[in-house]
């Protein structure tokens, strides 16, 4: 019985799988002396979106957000990514976790299409 | 730096602390395992560090995240096997503490990479090390503080009500552990993200002293997914049928002459 349920949650899990990776609109950061550049990004609501976010510093950082549920490293002179969304509009702060003071910025969701659904 | 090396101590190495405080409870009668496994956990995470910028290129960009949710994987199963030998009794004490220790040391490895990037990162900065060390060692002494108490409580409760409280607090543990690692790979693409089923940030914040420590205990979000709630329900249903064999298995034992 154990066993069923264990595999029927795989299956679930598996069904989840993005396997229609439809084309994504990209929207890219940098991070400067412990800033993000821009500092807000607007993207459609409903929509998913990936963020390209390019750590020119010299230090680490880790990108950081309760709202969108993300939490990403960003190591010194390197790009990484992060998918957000589908999201309903509204503002999502984000932060660096390790410069919280100033390493701060948003995305804001502006109303597009009908239907759309806040995602974690 | 002072208070976010605390903040930043706080949520990474909380969940550390709690995981001792839960196993201790119940494998108390072998004073070797702890040490052992928190210097394999360190080394682990020292090396898991100088890593991780590799492991991050793995399989178009989604190392880390998988790593990261395997590990979670691979403790609920073990929390599993724990609470099913606790409730049985079992008497192969050195699998529960090899298994004991797997887990600490991944959760050791899971958790401290972070903290480890920020301090290796940061440390040769003006200034900076006098202020990391005092927030590591604040840090350390409020988990300290936590688990202490965490461990008196159970104890008492063990004690005084029943030892079940104190072995299914193991596998909550770890299924909220599990939990809240799904967006990893949400945020790698490798599953689609689903909509939030409700919304108690009001009630009680997942930036609060006490929304960070539920997460911990329990996996408290204040805004989950739709898939974290299955993931949470499914694996909650797993480990009370595992119990209800557990305790079918103790009780024709029982009956055995």
């Amino acid at each position: 019985m154990t066993l069923r349920v264990f595999v029927l949650l795989v299956l679930s899990i598996v069904a989840l799988a993005d396997t229609a990776s439809a084309a994504v609109s990209e929207y890219s950061i940098q991070l400067k002396d412990h800033l993000f550049y821009p500092s807000t990004i607007k993207i459609p609501a409903g929509k998913k979106v990936k963020l390209v976010i390019q750590n020119l510093d010299d230090t680490p950082e880790e990108f950081d957000s309760f709202s969108l549920n993300r939490e990403k490293v960003l190591f010194p002179k390197q790009t990484s990514f992060i998918y957000i969304g589908p999201l309903k509009p509204g503002v999502y702060d984000f932060f660096g976790e390790y410069n919280p003071n100033t390493a701060r910025g948003k995305v804001v969701v502006l109303k597009q299409t009908k239907g759309a659904t806040h995602v974690n | 730096m002072l208070i976010n090396s605390v903040v930043l101590l706080l949520s990474d190495a909380l969940p550390i602390f709690i995981l001792i405080s839960l196993l201790w409870v119940h494998l108390s009668f072998n004073r070797i395992w702890l040490p052992v496994s928190l210097i394999v956990g360190l080394g682990l995470t020292v090396l898991l560090v100088g890593k991780l910028n590799s492991l991050g290129n793995w399989l178009e960009g989604t190392g880390v995240e998988l790593i990261l949710f395997s590990i979670q994987v691979i403790n609920y199963f073990l929390a599993l096997y724990l609470t099913y030998q606790f409730i049985h009794k079992q008497t192969d004490k050195k699998l529960l503490i090899f298994s004991a220790s797997i887990m600490l040391i991944l959760t050791i490895a899971n958790k401290g990479t972070n903290f480890v990037v920020y301090f290796s990162g940061y440390f040769g900065e003006l200034g900076a090390l006098q202020s990391m060390l005092v927030g590591l060692f604040l840090g350390l002494g409020i988990c300290l503080s936590l688990m202490i108490l965490l461990y008196f409580v159970l104890t008492w409760l063990d004690t005084k009500i029943t030892s079940l409280i104190s072995i299914i607090c193991i596998p909550i543990y770890s299924i909220g552990q599990l939990t809240n690692s799904l967006p990893l790979l949400v945020q790698v693409d490798l599953i689609n993200g689903s909509e939030t089923i409700w919304d108690t940030q009001n009630i009680l914040s997942d930036q609060s002293e006490l929304g960070q420590l539920f997460n911990v205990l329990f996996g408290y979000q204040a805004t989950p997914s739709f898939n974290q709630f299955v993931l949470y329900i499914s694996t909650l249903l797993i480990l009370l049928l595992m119990m209800g064999r557990a305790n079918l298995a103790t009780f024709k034992q029982g009956r055995i002459p």
